[in-house]
């Protein structure tokens, strides 16, 4: 038995999209101040909030929250070497990783779509 | 909307580069200027950039980590002109020196092409993230 309300998917796959938009904005940020003397490259560490996601997940089936927005903590600068004034952008870096971000993204949605599919299969009766 | 402030933020740095590209143009123009309204020869101008972390689209200070980038002034470069010795020329002094501004045109061009770059950049970024926006628009179609 279906029951889209009982379906893990979709709030795990929010919280992640929530959170590649949010690290897509750390990156633009980046980029934006390249040239910005002192400015020290940030990211977000995406990797290990999936992680914890899943973890969570494993615990109890009845113990899934949604990950709640409090993403300051998960800010960290990058140690790249410093440039003479100040600034630490390695602007190659940034342009793969916002590419491979976007990328990361596109594919959440993709995914959300065939289950919207798939779903809607079911509830037109195999599509009659 | 998390995505919006990503364009938001790129687009700062847009409007940051394009200053500093006209300002670069700006010096280019006048690197043989010897007379302008304060007197005296051009005296080669900068940008200088500075984080912003307040989104003026949204009104709202941005979260931590996440900043833009704006032209804070414009500076004027303070090393000395350039002395010629031209006795002919209008402008000369009593010993027959003209001032000329204090343009390098090698670095006003090395300059135009990193700030054209950087511009780039910011462009490629922008577009990625209105390729994810479109594509979120269409979920469950």
């Amino acid at each position: 038995m279906i029951s889209p309300s009982d379906d893990r998917t979709f709030p795990i796959i929010q919280d992640l999209l929530s959170w590649t938009s949010k690290r897509q904005q750390a990156l633009g940020s980046n980029v934006a101040n390249m040239d910005t003397p002192g400015y020290r490259a940030k990211d977000y560490s995406f990797e290990s909030e999936l992680s914890s996601t899943l973890a969570l997940t494993t615990t109890s089936d009845k113990h899934i929250s949604p990950m709640t927005e409090n993403s300051n903590a998960r800010v960290y600068e990058l140690d790249n070497p410093e440039k003479p004034n100040g600034n630490t952008v390695d602007i190659d870096r940034e342009l793969t990783e916002i590419t491979k971000n976007g990328v990361q993204y596109l594919t959440l949605v993709q995914y959300l779509n065939q289950k919207i599919r798939t779903l809607r299969t079911a509830i037109t009766d195999g599509g009659r | 909307m998390n995505l919006i402030t990503a364009i938001d933020v790129n687009a700062s740095g847009l409007t940051a580069q394009r200053k500093r590209v006209e300002v670069s143009s700006s010096n280019l123009a006048n690197a043989q200027t010897t007379r302008t309204l304060q007197g005296g020869p051009y005296r080669r101008k900068d940008v200088v950039f500075e984080t912003d972390s307040f989104d003026e689209t949204l009104n709202i200070a941005m979260d931590d980590g996440i900043s833009g980038v704006e032209v804070s002034q414009i500076v004027e470069d303070p090393r000395p002109f350039d002395r010629r010795y031209e006795p002919g020329h209008p402008d000369a002094d009593a010993e027959g020196y003209v001032a000329y501004p204090n343009v390098n045109v090698m670095e006003e061009m090395a300059n135009l092409v990193e700030g054209s770059r950087s511009y780039e950049a910011n462009l490629a970024a922008i577009s990625i993230v209105k390729t994810m926006i479109n594509r979120t628009l269409e979920l469950g179609r």
